[in-house]
C-alpha cells in the first residue's frame, strides 16, 4: 500500500511543497511495475552505446551536485562513494535490498513496485566503475521480492537492455546480513557476519576483487537523477537534505505503509498521513538501532541535522508509532531482546552486553529490577558502545539510552516496582519471536 | 615549536572478532588496558605514551590470538 | 670394546632423552591445558602459563631432537634418517618406531607453525595446534612399544603417572566451559577413557609380557644371540649383545635336524639386577658337534642373595645361527642347574629341551638333550 508524498505545510517555516510521486511513479500512475510501464513512465535509461571515462564523471558530478546521501542507513554521499570506486579497481556492485530491520518493507515495495527503477540505477553505476557484473541482493525470507527481481531480469534480458549481466543472491534475512561488510563476506562464500575493519577508507574485497555495495534505494534515486539532472532532484526536500526517501510507518496504525516522502517533512505529518490518529505516543525513528523521540518533539522535520539534533537519525527510513498510553520500556525491552538474538556473535562485548542489557529490560518491564538496575544498566550501555567489529550494539545501546531519556517517569515507575498497566498488552511495534514473548512469557 | 613529536601517534587497539577474552592484555598492559565484566579488554584510545612503548609491543605480542595491534593515526590538532 | 662403549653411551643418551622428552611433552599438554582454561593466580597471571607452555615445548623438541639423532647414529639397530621422519619405515619395531616418528612429525609442524606464527593464519595454526594433542599418545605408546625398559617397574610407573596427570588436565579442559558444545565434550571424554583402558590392556598383554621384543618386530639378528662379551658384575643394559660382538650370522641353515637332538653347549652367563629385589639372569649358549644351534635363555626373578634366582619369568629361544629364535618358549622345569624347556616352533610344532649345566665364574658348559617327540600344542605341563 503505498501513497504519494507529503506536502502540508504549516505556515511560517520553509516547508518542502511536495510534488509529483518519483521513485513508485510507474505504480502510481499505471498500477503496473513491468518494463513496458516502466519505459512508459520513465523512458529508457540514460546509459550511453560506448561508456567512456567523461560519461562516469558526469554522472558522479551530477549526483554530488544532486545531494543525494545512502538510503540504506549511513547517510553517506553518494557521489564520493562512486569517485573511489571508480579511482579504484573494477568492482563488483552489489545491490543492497535486504531489509534487514522487522519494521521496515520499503525495500520490498521498491523491488515489487519500481524493480526497473533499481535495476537501471544499477546499470548505471555499474556501467560507471566498470563493474562486470552486478549481484541484486534480496533476503531468502522474502519470496516477493525474489520473484518481482527474477521477473524484471527475464524482461531485461529479454529485450536486451544495456548493462552489465545482473544475477539474483539470496542471503540469509538476518538483521546483520544487510551491513555492508556482512553481505561481502556472504558473497564471498563465507557466513554473512560482519568483518572487523580496522581502516574505514579500505575498500571491501572478495579475494582481489573489490565490491561496491549500495542500497536499492540509493541506485533507484541515481536513475532518476541520470534521466532528470540535479536540480530536479533537489526540487523536492530541503536544502540540506534534498530529494524523497520512503519510510515504512509501522506501530500504533492502522496497517504498516510505506511512504514516499521527501525530506524535512515533520514527522507528524509523516505519521498522521499514514492513518495514526493524534494523540500520538513516542516515535522510533530510523530502526530498531535508531532512537525514541518523545511526542512534544514530533514536529522535527525528518532529515538528518534536525533529527540528530533530538538524538535521532534518518537510518533505514522507520518510523514507528506508539499510542500515548503505550508502554515505552515494553516495546523497549521487546526490541532490546531482539537486538541482543541478532548479535552476529563474534565479539564479547556485543553478545554478552546486549543480553544483559536486555534481560535487565525486561526485568524492569515486569517490576522485578533490583535498585541497582538502572545505574547497571547505564554503566553496561557505555561498555557495549563501540566495542564491536560493527555498528549493531552501538545501535542496541543508543536505543535504549534513549528509551532511558524519554520514558524516563515511566522507568522510575517501573524500577520501583509500580509498572503502568500497559506492559502486559500485545506489542505494538514488530518484533520476532522469540524476543517477542520475552516480556510477558517465558523464553 | 620547540618540541620535535612526530607526526603520528600510535594508538593500542583490539580486533574485536579474533579477541577471545584471554585477558594478557590487561595483565601486561594495564595502564592501557582493563577488562569489562565478561572479561574482554577495554582499550584506552589515546595516543601511547614513549615509556609504555615496550609494554604495548609486549602484549601485542603474547595476545593468543593476535587480537591487538597498534594504530598510526595522524596526529590530531588538539 | 671402544666401538661397544660408544655404542652403550648413545644407546643410554637414546633411552635417557626419549625418557626426558616424554615427561617434557608431558609438562606441555598440560601447560596448554593450564592455557585453554585460563588458568591464573595472582602470583602467576595467565600470561605466565602461554610462555611456560611455549618454553617447555621447545625444551622437549630439544630433547626430541637428541634422542633421534643418537637413535639414528646408532649402529646397534637399523634405524635411519629416512624412519626418523618418514612413519613405518624402519625395519625395527616397525609399527611401534613408527608411532614414534609420526609423533615426530606432528610436533615438527606444530613447533614450525607457532615459530612462524606472525605469518600463520590463526585457523591453520588452531588446527595443527590440535592435531598437536595426537602427539603425546603417539609418543606414550612408542615409548611403550620401543623401549627395552617396559618391564622396569620405575618406567612403567613413570608412564601412568605421565598418562594420569594428562588425564587430569584433559578433563580439566572438558569440564571448564561446559555446557558449551557439549556434544564434543561427551565424544572427548569417551574416547579418552576407551582409550586409556585400551592403553592399560594392550600395555599389559603386550609390552609387559616376555618375548616382546620379538614380538614388536626386532629384527632377528639382534635378538638372541652369542656370547655376552662382558663378566657378571657388568652389564650393557641390553636384551641384546651389542653389534660388535653379534658373530657373523651363518646362512640360514637349511639342513637343521629334526629332534631328538643332543648335543654339548658352551657359552656365558651374567646375571644383572632390574630393580631392588629382581634379578636377570643370561644364558647364552651355542651347541658343537653334528648340530649347530643357539640355545639363549633369560630368567628373570627375585635374588636369593647368594647368587641364586627364584625365578619368576623365563624366556627361551633354540635355533641355528641363521635363525636363532626358531623356536621360543620358556623354562617349565627348574632344579638348580638344571632345566626344561618348553618350545614352540614357526609350524606350531613343540619341541621340549633339557639342558644340564655346569657353571665356573661366567661360563658355562653342558649337556642338551630333546625329551620325547613333538606333542600337539596342547598347552604347557
Amino acid at each position: 500500500m503505498t501513497s504519494t508524498s507529503s506536502s502540508t505545510t504549516t505556515a511560517g517555516a520553509r516547508r518542502p511543497q511536495g510534488g509529483p510521486p518519483r521513485l513508485l511513479a510507474t505504480w502510481l500512475q499505471t498500477g503496473r511495475a513491468d518494463l513496458a510501464a516502466h519505459l512508459s513512465v520513465h523512458g529508457p535509461v540514460p546509459l550511453p552505446r560506448h561508456v567512456g571515462p567523461a560519461w562516469a564523471t558526469g554522472l558522479v558530478e551530477d549526483v554530488g551536485a544532486a545531494g543525494l546521501t545512502g538510503r540504506g542507513g549511513a547517510g553517506f554521499p553518494t557521489s564520493r562513494k562512486l569517485a573511489a570506486a571508480i579511482a579504484g579497481r573494477r568492482p563488483l556492485l552489489a545491490v543492497n535490498a535486504l531489509e534487514g530491520e522487522p519494521a521496515s518493507r520499503k525495500d520490498v515495495t521498491l523491488l515489487v513496485h519500481a524493480p526497473h527503477l533499481v535495476l537501471d540505477g544499477a546499470a548505471l553505476v555499474a556501467a560507471a566503475v566498470g563493474a562486470p557484473q552486478i549481484a541484486v541482493c534480496v533476503a531468502d525470507d522474502c519470496p516477493e521480492g525474489t520473484a518481482a527481481v527474477e521477473t524484471a531480469l527475464a524482461e531485461r534480458s529479454r529485450t536486451g537492455v544495456g548493462g552489465p549481466p545482473a544475477r539474483l543472491a539470496r542471503p540469509p534475512g538476518r538483521y546483520v546480513s544487510g551491513e555492508e561488510s556482512a553481505l561481502v563476506a556472504w558473497l564471498a562464500g563465507g557466513p554473512a557476519r560482519p568483518r572487523f575493519r580496522p581502516t574505514k577508507g579500505v575498500p571491501l574485497t572478495i579475494g582481489r576483487r573489490t565490491v561496491l555495495v549500495h542500497s536499492a534505494e540509493t541506485l533507484a534515486n541515481v536513475a532518476l537523477i541520470a534521466r532528470h539532472g540535479p536540480d530536479w532532484f533537489r526540487s523536492a526536500g530541503v536544502p540540506e537534505a534534498p530529494g524523497t526517501c520512503l519510510v515504512t510507518v509501522s506501530g500504533a496504525v492502522a496497517a504498516p505503509v510505506v511512504r514516499e516522502v521527501e525530506l524535512g517533512t515533520p514527522l507528524s505529518s509523516i505519521v498522521e498521513g499514514a492513518g495514526a490518529g493524534a494523540p500520538f505516543g513516542a516515535v522510533l525513528v530510523g530502526g530498531y538501532g535508531g532512537s525514541w523521540v518523545r511526542p512534544g518533539l514530533l514536529d522535527t522535520p525528518y532529515a538528518p541535522g534536525p533529527l540528530a539534533a533530538v538524538g535521532g537519525a534518518v537510518g533505514a527510513g522507520v518510523i514507528g508509532v506508539l499510542a500515548p498510553d503505550a508502554c515505552g520500556v515494553a516495546e523497549t525491552a521487546r526490541i532490546a531482546a531482539y537486538m541482543a538474538d541478532e548479535s552476529a556473535g563474534q565479539c564479547g562485548p556485543c553478545v554478552f552486553g546486549l543480553r544483559a542489557v536486555a534481560d535487565d529490560l525486561v526485568r524492569l518491564t515486569r517490576g522485578e529490577g533490583d535498585g541497582k538496575l538502572v545505574s547497571r544498566l547505564r554503566r553496561r550501555l557505555q561498555d557495549v558502545d563501540g566495542r564491536g567489529a560493527c555498528r549493531h550494539p552501538d545501535g542496541a545501546a543508543r536505543l535504549v539510552r534513549s528509551a532511558l531519556e524519554v520514558f524516563a517517569r515511566d522507568v522510575e515507575a517501573h524500577a520501583r516496582h509500580r509498572p503502568c498497566a500497559a506492559w502486559k498488552r500485545s506489542p505494538i511495534l514488530p518484533v520476532p519471536r522469540p524476543a517477542a514473548d520475552v516480556v510477558r512469557g517465558r523464553r | 615549536m620547540p618540541t620535535d613529536r612526530p607526526p603520528t601517534t600510535l594508538h593500542l587497539r583490539v580486533d574485536p572478532v579474533a579477541c577471545e577474552a584471554f585477558g594478557y592484555c590487561a595483565e601486561l598492559a594495564p595502564e592501557l588496558v582493563s577488562l569489562d565484566e565478561w572479561g574482554y579488554p577495554v582499550v584506552d584510545d589515546r595516543p601511547v605514551v614513549p615509556q609504555l612503548d615496550g609494554v604495548v609491543w609486549r602484549a601485542v605480542k603474547e595476545c593468543p590470538r593476535r587480537a591487538l595491534f597498534v594504530e598510526q593515526r595522524a596526529r590530531s590538532a588538539w | 670394546m671402544t666401538a661397544a662403549t660408544s655404542s652403550q653411551l648413545l644407546w643410554y643418551t637414546t633411552r635417557a632423552t626419549g625418557v626426558v622428552a616424554l615427561v617434557l611433552l608431558t609438562g606441555s599438554v598440560v601447560l596448554g591445558v593450564l592455557t585453554s582454561v585460563r588458568f591464573g593466580t595472582a602470583g602467576w597471571p595467565r600470561f605466565t602459563f602461554q610462555d611456560l607452555h611455549r618454553r617447555v615445548s621447545l625444551l622437549s623438541v630439544v630433547f626430541v631432537a637428541l634422542h633421534v639423532v643418537t637413535t639414528v647414529t646408532d649402529s646397534f639397530a637399523p634405524i635411519g634418517w629416512l624412519s626418523a621422519l618418514v612413519p613405518f619405515t624402519s625395519p625395527y619395531r616397525r609399527l611401534w618406531l613408527g608411532l614414534g616418528t609420526a609423533s615426530v612429525d606432528v610436533l615438527l609442524a606444530v613447533t614450525v607453525s607457532s615459530l612462524l606464527r606472525r605469518w600463520v593464519s590463526t585457523r591453520t595454526w588452531r588446527a595443527l595446534h590440535w592435531l598437536a594433542y595426537a602427539s603425546w599418545p603417539l609418543a606414550i605408546v612408542h615409548g611403550l612399544g620401543t623401549g627395552t625398559d617396559p618391564h622396569l617397574r620405575w618406567m612403567v610407573l613413570l608412564t601412568v603417572a605421565c598418562v594420569a596427570t594428562v588425564l587430569g588436565a584433559v578433563g580439566w579442559r572438558v569440564v571448564a566451559g561446559w555446557p558449551v558444545m557439549a556434544g564434543r565434550r561427551v565424544a572427548v571424554s569417551s574416547v579418552g577413557l576407551v582409550a586409556v583402558v585400551a592403553l592399560a590392556a594392550w600395555t599389559i598383554t603386550g609390552p609387559l609380557r616376555p618375548g616382546w621384543a620379538a614380538r614388536a618386530g626386532t629384527p632377528r639378528a639382534l635378538l638372541a644371540g652369542a656370547r655376552v662379551a662382558s663378566t657378571p658384575s657388568t652389564h650393557t643394559g641390553r636384551p641384546s649383545p651389542s653389534s660388535s660382538t653379534v658373530p657373523t650370522t651363518a646362512p640360514a641353515a637349511a639342513s637343521f635336524p629334526s629332534p631328538p637332538y643332543q648335543a654339548s653347549l658352551t657359552g656365558t652367563i651374567t646375571q644383572r639386577p632390574l630393580s631392588a629385589s629382581t634379578v636377570e639372569v643370561d644364558i647364552a649358549t651355542r651347541t658343537s658337534g653334528a648340530l649347530d644351534a643357539l640355545v639363549h635363555v633369560v630368567i628373570t626373578g627375585t635374588g636369593d642373595g647368594a647368587g641364586g634366582v627364584a625365578m619368576q619369568q623365563s624366556e627361551a629361544t633354540f635355533g641355528p645361527p641363521g635363525a636363532p629364535s626358531r623356536y621360543r618358549g620358556r623354562i617349565v622345569e627348574l632344579e638348580g642347574t638344571h632345566m626344561v624347556l618348553a618350545l614352540t616352533g614357526p609350524t606350531g610344532a613343540v619341541l621340549e629341551l633339557r639342558l644340564d649345566l655346569s657353571i665356573s665364574g661366567g661360563d658355562l658348559t653342558g649337556q642338551l638333550r630333546s625329551i620325547a617327540d613333538a606333542r600337539s600344542a596342547g598347552g604347557p605341563r
